[in-house]
């Protein structure tokens, strides 16, 4: 258990965190290759789509072929998409490069992946705050990134910087050799289902699809403020360095939000922590709007929503992972997550929209507000109750 | 030693996150972040 859990946190803390700086590449690389920020945009939001979209079927690879197969090609992915994102000369070529590539590497080194040997690996008693540890691992590495990042592009220029985070990438084989499972683990957790066979249970299960359903509204929120709190608060006249202590804040936070949320999963119902959860945010979001926007109104919004950020991720995991058991838990967690990116694209993208319709983001707060509302009684209801599934009978 | 143990490993934990946070309020690391997330909008 021990070791598994070491390499799946050190997979996610490079695999979530490299990805979190990407930001910071903009403004160089644009500068440098003279194209649009539309370019450089367009291109992260394929990476987005390509990782929700890949991920039911890296998933399902995973849990059939075994996660170590998927981490190496992932890795290697990310190490390559890397290099050719910094040699890229054309939109075309950045497209395919940081967008399409990366986003399939994404799909095949994240949380998915990880909590589907986790889930197998981890007995039942400690599989939620096993994946609290790694959802952890993942935030901490997302909090590390970005100094490191901004560092690099700093000192080595962006090109570098990108080869400098390809060569940290290829971090990811050795350690993917920690996560070998043996043959047909899997086994253990019964009867052997066909991947159709899972998806229809799945599908044809009410709490899968309110989990589901709630998932969506977490991507939309936490890609909502963090794509446009920082220009939001310079719309209000703070500092830019308000924004970046914000920034930090949520960082440092959400470290301990995911690690509490992943440990509190083993005493208390996760449905209806999830359901606290959105509903916090909203209480949250409606608290920071409506009183007055000064520096340290930001610094207690980016701590209180730090702690709610990722915190999502292990109940919502560890939920699918007690009603279907284990043997798709890669597979169906890529198909929860295809969800949370969905709402990812529509809250970086309804954010602009409606900024640029109405001159402030007051209509998408609000929405944000409303979808929290939503997310808490949708999640209420689902229970946490293992499938029952007819005992094949011998002839 | 399992008590130890997992106060060593708080200690280390609480140790890295302390690091990361300073350098993110290091006033030169702080205006070079702050001018790139500003650059984006």
């Amino acid at each position: 258990m021990t070791q598994v859990l070491l390499c799946g946190a050190a997979v996610v803390t490079l695999s979530m965190g490299i990805r979190h700086g990407f930001g910071l590449f903009l403004q160089p690389l644009t500068m440098d290759r003279g194209w649009s920020r539309e370019t450089f945009a367009f291109a992260l939001a394929i990476q987005n789509l390509a990782w929700g979209l890949f991920g039911p079927l890296a998933g399902m690879v995973a849990d059939r072929y075994g996660a170590f197969r998927v981490l190496i090609v992932g890795g290697l992915f990310y190490a390559g998409g890397l290099v050719l994102m910094a040699l890229s000369t054309s939109g075309l070529a950045f497209t395919g490069s940081a967008g399409l590539m990366l986003g399939m590497a994404q799909a095949g080194t994240t949380y998915a992946i990880i909590f589907g040997v986790i889930a197998r690996n981890v007995a039942p008693e400690k599989r939620s705050w096993a994946m609290g540890v790694a959802a952890a691992a993942g935030s901490f590495g997302q909090f590390l990134m970005v100094p490191v990042e901004s560092w690099l592009i700093g000192g080595w220029g962006w090109q570098n910087a990108l080869f400098v985070l390809g060569l940290m990438a290829l971090l990811i084989l050795p350690l993917a050799f920690g996560l070998r499972e043996p043959a047909r683990s899997a086994a253990h957790a019964g009867p052997q289902q066909s991947v159709r066979a899972a998806l229809r249970e799945a599908f044809g299960h009410n709490g899968f699809r309110l989990l589901t359903a709630g998932y969506f509204v977490c991507g939309f929120q936490v890609v909502f403020i963090g794509v446009h709190m920082p220009a939001y608060l310079k719309d209000h006249g703070l500092e830019p360095g308000v924004a970046t202590v914000a920034l930090a804040l949520i960082g440092l936070f959400n470290v301990f939000g995911t690690y509490i949320a992943g440990s509190l999963g083993q005493h208390v119902s996760k449905p209806r922590m999830l359901s606290a959860i959105y509903l916090l945010r909203s209480v949250v979001i409606v608290v920071f709007i409506s009183a007055p926007l000064t520096p340290w109104s930001v610094y207690l919004f980016a701590a209180a929503m730090g702690l709610l950020w990722l915190s999502t991720v292990p109940p919502t995991n560890a939920v699918v992972a007690q009603i279907f058991g284990v043997q798709y838990m890669s597979m169906l967690g890529g198909i929860v997550f295809l969800n949370h990116q969905l709402g990812s694209f529509l809250g970086a993208w309804l954010g602009g929209r409606f900024y640029e319709a109405t001159g402030s983001y007051d209509i998408v707060w609000w929405i944000s507000v409303a979808l929290g509302l939503f997310a808490a009684a949708v999640n209420w209801p689902v229970r946490e109750t293992p499938i029952q599934r007819p005992v094949p009978q011998p002839a | 030693m399992r008590r130890g143990l997992r106060v060593g490993l708080g200690l280390l934990v609480a140790l890295a996150l302390s690091v990361v946070f300073l350098s993110y309020l290091n006033p030169h690391l702080a205006v070079d972040l702050a001018n790139r997330v500003w650059a984006c909008f």
